[in-house]
């Protein structure tokens, strides 16, 4: 198959490094390209310049890529997408945004991954694709900014982290919050003790839901204009609909979404609630679906509960206080609660806390909570550094699994008692079977 | 039967029972080898996969080769436990073709089925594979199974298999080398990894191996890593300095300090900040030692790692690095000193300040906000009076981010210490984001209306009302402030009245707005004063008929008045543009002669053509049309002109807009909306949301909502009797409700109106009968502004044994026909019954603070129950 459709030249920090000090080797691209070629950034050196491409760059990716392209160290050179409009108009944007001409499209990620100078891919498909196209970006060398949810299953969840560690790969998962500054004043205050003893957190999540229907058949369209098989990749196979596709409504389906659509802000909130309970290596050992909530508790003994928005904090008899509107910090809330005091935020900034003392170390948060931008550039300084950075494949394996064992609890309609280390439902042979499920051939992990 | 599409829980609240079900599994296996839609089928196999048992396995595994349901029928075999399943999967695995098959084996990798380890390596090296995928699957599934055969056949494939499966081949091998590096088995995992890391591979998975060999090896782990750091390769170098992080030991960290000067700068920079990531101790020196002298890239890299690792030594560096002239190095420099985990950082900095040159000194200021440095506190309120201007602002700057709410005096004496209007400026924002710190919303002005009510010098109290107007905007109002400064309009001090005046124009509320259309038509005001108090007001009035504000402001009135006493054009602007919110036909008569007036024509017309819809057919319209004729006629904008024609000729919004016009129909949703806002029973409605003054008519700057409750009036006090009334009328009723008035001054008293009216003249009356509140009235009824005298008391026995002066009292209102009932805390007080044909039956309900007094009366609970 030959779906690549345009191509352009770039130079990257990976053909400029290596060359500049591989002696003799041979020359893929032209060793200096003049500042002025290269339009915006041009006064960034090539050897710190990372080349990027973009996997399924839909509305949220296009938020994440905006966040990106307007960084001066980045070149955007490829984009992919299965439908033909989409691919076209990122192209059109991000040409726009660079001035040049140079961003190739393609169909089949795969070719994209092919390309030796791309450094680095953000991933923003639809939730099915997430865990496969990140394992064949790191398997291809390339580092990877993944939307969330990452994985499908525990079982996918596992598999990426896995790859992404043995890989040595940089990964960050698309769960900005972790870099937006009130989310990190917030687990400041649960970690250093200012909270008192941490007992308990609230995290906020869509209300739960699994649709197992299929949309009725249409038929399919051109590959080059949609390509329904690549759409579905390692989903099950069902009847095209453009529904699906063209109006992106693939949410909530029991094949498309993950764990009944906890982790669509629960990949958000669980995780900055495992930040706060310094629980980054682990997860929840038991789980109690209740109506739309589901109660949790670590080893610890501090418990996380999960429920829908339009979530209200609920101070506890020790607060003496906390009286405010619902939503009052937007949406993503979350809330933690010690024996001594309590703080509670949301997208807007806004923090609610007590007792007032804490308040003194309180600054004005301006930056939304749905902003990438400080996450995206971390992203980028960790392409260099190689460092970890903030949502790495390990804090994105636990707090994904931890939602995860939360929809399975929530879908079975019972209590279920899961094993962190072995990752495992403890005799559960029902819980268990959930854990993963069959990727459609030829696809696998 | 199942159900098809199933949502919610449904999925598995079919199959409830924990684990297999064998009832269950005959059900869905039926659905399976039935007629059923494909859809259907697949779906009953989606429930097999959580609950079937083994006698599913053969009917699955009929479907395997199914070109649409044998992905759905291996889904269930995959992750169905019992050995069956993996004899169905492998039986296939032998047989079925192409993509069906390569499925089948890619799920025997995700079981780690042992016993398919022979078969997979025949299919690994068969021929007639499709284009290597087969093999390329089987290879990948031996990788996943890894037991010692399947590890021994991945490896021989990569040494003696054919070039185009190295790839997969190398993948498979690094998937058993991870798993046994997991499981401890380092010896099998490194042979893996070299043997990925010596193949003719891509360079992705040769890095990938390299890595896993310097985690696997006993020794020569830390010799690898160091040769990768000088490996031509850009791929290699990242895998050391990842390695470098992971690869534990108590020598890799002196082995890697040993080496940095070995590293050419760029490199040398990157392994310094994994050596501060690795957390270990012994780095310091080699830090500090290039954060001092290096070249740049690396001073830099250090500089920065100073800021996660510094110790007190290394301050004095930074230091001397903020005065660098590389604008890089200085930044990295303020950053570090900023967070650098240093003991007693604050104080050395503090000191520093002291001699540092100005430049410098400012920068070492915004480094202690940066901190944070709460104790800095009195110093940096030293520095923000001295004579120096740049020293100032940026102490002021500082406090702005240290300073604590309790703080507050100082920093309000020591904004009005402050010369310099800049540094005025930033004392202002100090105080106030330092007020905004408080977390009770309703005590963020506090200290600083303290510091306002006890100035006695009008340029303290004149200078007092920029912060504080600041806070009022910042917090959303307050009526304490708003009493404060409405009180100082009436000052004789010049500064003074014009500072409250522009603080209460920028008022984040409408509650000023009949105070500023009163200031507006006094005569006595200047020009200025007129002009700032009448756009102020417009603005409110503008903001709550449009809908932006909810507001006890009845704003038709406002616009009345200001019409008064508008003059330049934009004045008449605001008021025609509000007036296009307000969809009355007072409205209408308002902006009639604005159609004449060739300076807001246009826009007085636009306003007509927005509130015409709501004026057809009502009394107004033969005025409305008239209206829009002439503007069809004689407006200069083309779309104004063809919308007024249009309406003209009675073509109004589309008919379904219209069918929601009735009234009848509009009282229904405002009677369920006061239900939903209650939650009373059918039958009473509640007549107050505990939130806001919907509903209700009355000056905000009277009447307000404080925690949940109605307040009026102040105890700074009222000057005439004040009224807030409901939006429609009651005839035959029970009304309920609590009150509390507590007063120290005046005539204390206020009451709740029934079946009354406002009056004309003076606009701020009522007429009608009145439950008497205060002043030993209570529990009695009186005729207010209408007979003007008591038509029934209680005694002053039954006053003072029922009601708790100062605290709730309960009152019950009933009106039956011409009877009048009035029941205090309980105890009928008045059965009164009307002897006057003439007197109206129904009218508003109206709450009453008393003029003349130091008090503030609050109501709560507020119902009321229709008779009939």
């Amino acid at each position: 198959m030959n779906s690549k459709l345009t191509t352009g030249p770039a130079t990257s920090r990976r053909t400029f490094l290596q060359r500049s000090l591989a002696a003799g080797g041979a020359t893929l691209f032209p060793l200096i390209v003049p500042a002025h070629v290269l339009g915006r950034g041009g006064g960034v050196a090539p050897s710190n310049r990372i080349v990027l491409g973009g996997i399924g760059i839909g509305p949220r990716g296009r938020q994440v890529l905006s966040s990106i392209i307007t960084e001066p160290d980045v070149r955007y050179v490829a984009t992919c997408d299965v439908q033909a409009t989409l691919r076209e108009s990122v192209k059109a944007l991000a040409d726009e945004a660079q001035g040049n001409k140079d961003c190739a499209t393609y169909r089949d990620f795969r070719e994209l991954l092919a390309r030796p100078d791309i450094d680095a891919v953000l991933i923003a498909t639809g939730d099915r694709w997430h865990a496969l196209a990140s394992i064949h970006a790191a398997k291809a060398g390339k580092d990877v900014y993944s939307e969330k949810p990452c994985g499908l299953t525990i079982g996918q969840c596992q598999a990426l982290s896995d790859t992404i560690r043995s890989t040595g790969r940089v990964f960050q998962a698309g769960t900005q919050r972790r870099n937006v500054p009130n989310f990190q004043f917030a687990v400041h205050l649960a970690r250093s003790g200012k909270l008192g003893r941490l007992h308990t957190m609230h995290a906020s999540i869509y209300k739960l839901e699994v649709n197992t229907s299929w949309l009725p058949a249409e038929p399919e369209p051109p590959r080059d204009v949609i390509d329904w098989d690549l759409w579905l990749g390692p989903a099950p196979w069902r009847p095209y609909n453009r529904s699906y596709v063209v109006d992106r409504r693939w949410r909530g389906y029991y094949d498309f979404d993950s764990g009944a659509k906890l982790l669509d802000w629960g990949a958000h909130t669980v995780d900055i609630c495992q930040w706060a309970n310094d629980a980054d290596n682990t997860a929840p050992v038991e789980y109690r679906p209740e109506g739309g909530t589901v109660y949790a508790r670590y080893a610890n003994g501090v418990k996380l509960v999960m429920r829908p928005n339009g979530w209200i904090g609920q101070p506890t008899a020790t607060n003496g206080a906390g009286n405010f509107a619902v939503g009052s910090t937007g949406t993503c809330p979350v809330r933690f609660e010690g024996d001594e005091g309590w703080v509670e935020t949301g997208d807007n900034g806004t923090v609610e806390l007590y007792p007032a003392a804490l308040r003194n170390e309180w600054r004005a948060f301006t930056m939304r909570g749905t902003d990438p931008a400080q996450h995206t550039r971390e992203f980028l300084d960790c392409v260099k550094t190689r460092a970890l950075p903030a949502a790495n494949y390990n804090v994105m394996r636990h707090s994904h699994i931890a939602c995860h064992a939360a929809a399975i609890a929530w879908q079975l309609g019972r209590p279920v008692t899961f094993d962190p280390v072995k990752e495992e439902f403890a005799g559960d042979e029902e819980a268990n079977r959930m854990r993963t499920r069959a990727m459609r051939e030829p696809w696998h992990v | 039967m199942l159900a098809l599409a199933l949502t919610g829980q449904a999925l598995i609240a079919e199959a409830r029972a924990a684990g297999p079900d064998p009832e269950k599994t005959r059900e869905l296996v039926a659905i399976l080898q039935s007629d059923a839609s494909l859809e259907a089928r697949a779906r009953a196999c989606q429930q097999l996969a959580l609950v079937g048992t083994k006698e599913a396995v053969p009917a699955l595994a009929a479907l395997l080769g199914d070109e649409k349901l044998g992905y759905y029928a291996r889904d269930v075999l995959e992750v169905m436990p019992d050995a069956s399943a993996g004899d169905a999967l492998r039986t296939a695995a032998g047989t079925l073709p192409g993509n069906a098959r390569i499925g089948v084996i890619n799920s025997l990798g995700a079981r780690r089925d042992a016993q398919a380890v022979p078969l997979l390596k025949q299919l690994a090296a068969g021929p007639g594979t499709n284009e290597g995928a087969l093999a390329s699957a089987a290879l990948l599934a031996l990788g996943r199974i890894a037991t010692p055969e399947a590890g021994r056949a991945v490896a021989q494939a990569l040494v003696r298999g054919a070039a185009g499966l190295r790839p997969a081949a190398a993948e498979a091998c690094l998937l058993a080398a991870d798993r046994w590096l997991g499981e401890g088995k380092r010896v099998q995992a490194l042979a893996h990894f070299e043997a990925v890391r010596g193949a003719e591979v891509p360079i992705a998975l040769r890095a990938a191996a390299t890595r896993g060999a310097i985690l696997a090896r006993e020794s020569g782990a830390l010799d690898l890593l160091i040769e990768q750091l000088h490996s031509p390769e850009l791929a290699m170098r990242d895998i050391a300095l990842r390695a470098a992080r992971e690869l534990r030991g108590a020598n890799v960290t002196p082995a890697l300090v040993a080496e940095l000067d070995k590293l050419e700068p760029a490199l040398q920079a990157l392994v310094l900040t994994a050596l501060v990531d690795r957390g270990e101790p012994g780095v310091l020196g080699a830090v500090e030692a290039r954060a001092a002298t290096a070249n740049d890239e690396v001073r830099i890299a250090a500089i920065k790692a100073l800021g996660k690792i510094g110790g007190a030594s290394s301050l004095p560096i930074l230091f001397e690095a903020i005065q660098s002239s590389r604008g890089e190095i200085a930044a990295a420099a303020l950053a570090s000193l900023g967070r650098i985990p240093a003991r007693d950082t604050d104080a050395i900095i503090l000191k520093q300040v002291a001699t540092a040159q100005s430049g410098v000194r400012e920068k070492l200021i915004g480094v202690l906000g940066d901190r944070r440095a709460e104790s800095a506190t009195p110093e940096l309120m030293r520095l923000a009076l001295q004579n120096d201007g740049e020293t100032s602002k940026a102490a002021l700057r500082a406090l702005g981010v240290v300073a604590r709410p309790d703080e507050l005096p100082q920093l309000i004496r020591l904004a009005l210490a402050v010369q310099e209007e800049a540094a005025k400026t930033l004392a202002d924002r100090a105080i106030v984001t330092t007020a905004m710190k408080m977390i009770e919303p309703e005590r963020r002005a506090d200290a600083v209306l303290a510091e306002f009510r006890g100035a006695s010098d009008p340029a303290t109290k004149a200078a007092l009302l920029r912060p504080l107007g600041a806070i009022v905007r910042s917090m959303g109002g307050s009526h304490e402030v708003f009493f404060a400064v409405r009180a100082a309009l009436k000052g004789t001090a010049e500064p003074v009245r014009e500072a409250a005046l522009r603080c209460l124009a920028q008022w984040p509320d409408a509650t000023p707005a009949t105070t500023l259309l009163a200031l507006a038509a006094n005569e006595g005001a200047s020009e200025e004063e007129r002009e700032v108090a009448l756009r102020g007001a417009l603005r409110m009035a503008a903001d709550v008929a449009g809908g932006r504000e909810v507001s006890s402001l009845d704003a038709l009135e406002c616009f009345v008045q200001a019409a008064r006493v508008v003059r330049t054009r934009e004045e008449k602007l605001m008021l025609v543009s509000g007036l296009g919110s307000v969809r009355r036909p007072e409205a209408l008569r308002l902006l009639q002669p604005y159609l004449e007036d060739a300076e807001v024509q246009t826009e007085a017309a636009l306003a007509v053509v927005q509130i015409a819809p709501a004026l057809t057919g009502t009394r107004s319209a033969p005025a409305l049309n008239a209206a829009l004729e002439r503007i069809a006629a004689t407006v200069k904008d083309e779309d104004i002109r063809r919308k007024a024609a249009r309406l003209a000729k009675g073509e109004t919004a589309p008919p379904a807009a219209k069918k929601k016009a009735p009234k009848a129909g509009k009282r229904n949703a405002a009677v369920a909306a006061n239900a939903n806002a209650g939650g009373a029973s059918a039958g009473r409605q509640v007549l107050f949301n505990e939130k806001n003054l919907a509903g209700w008519d009355g000056d905000p700057a009277v009447w307000r909502v404080r925690d949940g409750v109605i307040v009026g009036g102040t105890m700074e006090g009222n000057p005439r009797n004040e009224f807030l009334a409901t939006k429609r009328s009651y005839g035959d009723f029970v009304l309920r409700l609590e009150y509390k008035l507590v007063g120290t001054e005046g005539f204390v008293n206020g009451g709740v109106q029934f079946r009354s009216v406002r009056v004309a003249q003076p606009p701020n009356e009522m007429s009608g009968y009145q439950a008497d509140i205060g002043a030993g009235h209570s529990g009695s009824l009186y005729d207010e502004s209408r007979r003007k005298k008591f038509l029934a008391r209680a005694t002053d026995e039954q006053v003072k044994r029922l009601e708790k002066p100062g605290e709730w009292n309960r009152y019950e209102i009933r009106c039956e026909g011409s009877r009048v009932e009035l029941t205090l805390n309980g105890e009928r007080t008045v059965v009164y019954s009307e002897a006057d044909a003439t007197v109206a039956r129904a009218g508003l309900v109206a709450l009453q603070i008393h003029g003349k007094c130091k008090a503030e009366i609050s109501f709560r609970n507020l119902e009321i129950e229709e008779l009939r």
